[in-house]
């Protein structure tokens, strides 16, 4: 069964690869017998059925608790319940990149079966095809050569290890795949712009980012719920009280989420004057590009982080697919039609669309540098003396330094930008009212966050600044909701919304990084500890076994001004599957105030103490209100423009 | 002529906005760069005085203890690939998730090269990974 599994693959990379290549000979040397574009059709939907079939091989394995298979042995137990069964489909490396693949073609076959797709001319639909199975082929090769999720073991082992405790939790079922789903995303709009400028089908097509607008909507969403969804793990899950930590691996995601947010405020700018022709291809390219390079830091080893794992073999290929990926991009910039690009002077409203882009773009360049510094970092030494040297990386207060001004301006240009971009000398009266509110706001959030923030120079305003800013945001909603009517248009009124989910999260984070208040404290049974305004008691410990694992439990009675509010329960657990490793699981009294967040570290039994982490994290839960608004808005805006269109014909 | 222009107020502010980029990223970062290095790296390092840096090790059995007045822990980090290269590490704070005898963990603090003692006041373990490690 499991040799079917591979051969299915194979199959479906042979497909791929001869379908491609026939197309290439055709588009490029004009080897012409007859049309080839019904046979890649059909191709195309043969290889994305084998994806599915294989798929379903894996799926069945470990539903079934098929330990013959490496992959099931490895990511799943007798224990797993069904929900993580199926999950564990994308536990491991083989089963992820499957996954992709999987992904990827299921977003091609859409495309093939869209109006969209029937709308394009010939030549267009055979680049499309040329580049899409040939990023389709490449992953199957990584899948059959040096990730094969189809190995057995023999003889089979009677039990499997089990899925990593941390993973069984709905956040980290979701996270993994919807970052796949929204790299694969990319895949469908970037092949198409790279088609264009091959084919140069305009006037008689629309541009490929008028076509594929749902296809790079979706991909963003799907991306950026990922990120949120990893975030909200990290912080409920790790028993830290934290949500980032300029991770390699974090920043891996977040690189072509800001190409790819990049991009959406770049095509405004074709769409409305046919500028950024050039741009929008680059951009496309870029974000595509880089979801391949984030595989590759995930992959390769090349940066030493908490997720990243040795070299397994696909490091070297990922390497040369994501340089010829690059190089493809840049070609296919430089190939823009001069006659797209618009030399008319762009639109001062457009401006500061253009300004966005630069900061996204900024970030986007800082936080990749940053993340290579190991590697950047050795090259001077090697290159004047051929020695080794140590590798040096950055700390997260250095990437905070560098990055989070630059996302407090981005806030702050949310506040202008609407008014500048609708008329700016008719709105200068509004602008200085809304200039007004930020400095006003500034002083107050630096006058309550000062406990908290000591003052270090102009940097110390950065949360400040964001805070003071989102709030002005609002204000300014309210004021385009009231002036311009927005509700009345649903795709500016989910642009908007989605901005709004930003600011939501840019106040978040301006207040539960720098003002938290966090002790580390070991209690007895009876004693309290005092914490901004709250009283801790540790009323009473307890112990108990699960099926699998063993955990303690401490009740915490928390009260403010003799106000009882409750009790937090934090666990730690021992799992028999993971010998001598502890497993926190945090508790929270949750508010849209102050969250006050409780982990057990540690327990002495013969003593009758617990060591517990406790913080209060003001303002934190608006990170995830913000950052589900963001996610489901342009899902909204997609629903009432088609249903707005419908309704027109 | 003044499209001239327009292309070249357009190339001015370009290049004062990668200006200001690069002087928060120059900034940013200076002051914030850590030694990323294997533990018999460490032991290179000169004794002068303590220098940042993140190590990445195995946590040995040997000389475990959970610090007695305060949570945290001192521990004798093995290098990834030389396992007679051991150096010590007091860690007061926080101890994460799967931290045990032989796991692998990425400690950041300052370096006392005179006494190989490691002031480390970061103690992350390697993530609860979906992807395998390589078994040697």
């Amino acid at each position: 069964m499991y040799i079917l599994g591979f051969l299915l693959l194979t199959t479906a990379f042979l497909c791929s690869v001869l379908v491609s290549g026939a197309l290439v000979m055709d588009a490029g040397f004009r080897w012409r017998r007859k049309n080839l574009l019904p046979l890649t059709e059909k191709a195309v939907s043969l290889t994305a059925g084998l994806l599915l079939a294989a798929s379903m091989i894996l799926l069945a394995a470990l539903v079934g608790h098929d330990f013959s298979l490496e992959y099931v042995a490895r990511y799943s137990d007798r224990f797993l319940p069904l929900f993580y069964r199926l999950t564990a489909f994308w536990a491991g490396q083989e089963g992820s990149l499957l996954f992709w693949a999987l992904g990827s073609a299921a977003f091609g076959l859409i495309f093939l079966y869209s109006e969209a797709y029937a709308s394009l001319l010939p030549k267009t639909r055979t680049w499309f095809w040329i580049f899409f199975l040939g990023i389709q082929a490449f992953f199957l090769l990584l899948l059959i050569c040096w990730s094969n999720p189809f190995i057995i073991l023999d003889p089979p082992v009677p039990d499997g290890r089990g899925l990593n405790p941390l993973l069984q939790n709905p956040g980290m079922i979701f996270h993994p795949p919807l970052l796949f789903l929204g790299y694969a995303g990319f895949t469908v709009p970037a092949c198409l712009a790279l088609a264009q400028t091959q084919s140069d089908g305009r006037p008689e097509e629309k541009s490929w980012f008028v076509i594929c607008r749902p296809f790079t909507l979706s991909a963003w969403v799907l991306l950026s719920a990922g990120i949120i969804l990893g975030a909200w793990w990290a912080y409920m899950e790790l028993g830290w009280g934290g949500y980032w930590a300029w991770d390699p691996v974090e920043n891996a995601s977040l690189i072509p989420w800001l190409a790819g947010t990049a991009l959406l405020h770049s095509s405004v700018l074709e769409a409305r004057s046919g500028h950024m022709a050039r741009l929008n291809v680059c951009l496309i390219g870029l974000t595509l590009v880089s979801a391949f390079l984030a595989t590759y830091i995930v992959r390769s080893g090349v940066v030493q982080s908490l997720h990243a794992f040795p070299d397994e073999g696909v490091g070297a290929p990922l390497f040369v697919f994501v340089c010829a990926s690059l190089l493809c991009t840049v070609l296919a910039t430089a190939s823009v039609p001069a006659n797209r690009t618009d030399n008319a002077p762009l639109p001062g409203r457009s401006l500061p669309l253009l300004v966005v882009c630069m900061f996204l773009l900024g970030l986007a360049l800082i936080i990749l540098l940053a993340t290579l510094w190991p590697v950047i970092s050795t090259i001077p030494a090697a290159l004047s003396s051929g020695a080794a040297s140590p590798a040096s990386g950055l700390s997260a207060e250095a990437y905070n330094r560098a990055c989070l001004p630059l996302f407090a301006l981005l806030v702050l240009l949310l506040v202008f930008c609407p008014w500048i971009r609708i008329n700016w000398r008719g709105n200068l009266k509004i602008l200085l009212g809304l200039g007004t509110a930020v400095i006003c706001g500034l002083l107050l959030f630096r006058h309550l966050t000062a406990p908290y923030i000591a003052w270090e120079g102009p940097r110390s305003l950065t949360s400040p600044l964001a805070a003071a800013a989102a709030a002005a945001f609002m204000l300014s909603l309210a004021l385009l909701l009231w002036k311009e009517r927005l509700y009345r248009r649903p795709a500016s009124f989910a642009a908007h919304a989605v901005h709004l989910g930003l600011a939501l999260m840019a106040l978040g984070v301006a207040f539960s990084g720098p003002c938290k208040t966090e002790a580390v404290r070991t209690l007895q049974i009876g004693q309290s500890l005092e914490l901004g305004g709250y009283r801790f008691t540790l009323e009473n410990l307890y112990t108990g076994e699960a099926p699998d694992y063993h955990f303690y439990e401490a009740e915490i009675r928390v009260r403010q001004k003799n106000a009882d509010l409750g009790l937090l329960a934090p666990q730690h657990r021992q799992y028999a599957k993971y010998p001598g490793q502890n497993f926190l699981e945090s508790d929270t009294y949750f508010s849209l105030g102050t969250e006050l967040y409780a982990s057990l570290l540690g327990v002495d039994e013969e003593r009758g103490t617990a060591d517990l982490r406790l913080s209060l994290n003001p303002l934190i839960n608006w990170i995830w209100v913000g950052g589900t608004l963001l996610s489901l808005a342009p899902i909204a805006g997609l629903l009432l423009s088609r249903r707005g269109k419908r309704t027109e014909e | 002529m003044s499209r001239k222009n327009g292309k070249a107020l357009y190339l001015a502010a370009l290049l004062l906005f990668a200006s200001g980029v690069a002087y928060l990223a120059v900034s940013g970062f200076s002051g914030g760069t850590v030694y990323f290095i294997d533990v018999a790296e460490a032991l290179n390092l000169p004794a002068n005085k303590p220098q940042a840096v993140r190590l990445f090790g195995k946590v040995r059995g040997e000389g475990l203890n959970r610090l007695q007045d305060r949570v945290g822990v001192r521990f004798q980090l093995e290098d990834q690939n030389l396992a007679d290269q051991t150096l010590w590490v007091t860690y007061q704070g926080a101890i994460p998730d799967a931290f045990a005898p032989g796991a692998e963990v990425i400690v950041e603090g300052l370096y006392h090269g005179g006494q190989a003692n490691l002031d480390a006041h970061k103690l992350m373990t390697q993530c609860p990974s979906k992807y395998k490690k390589k078994e040697n």
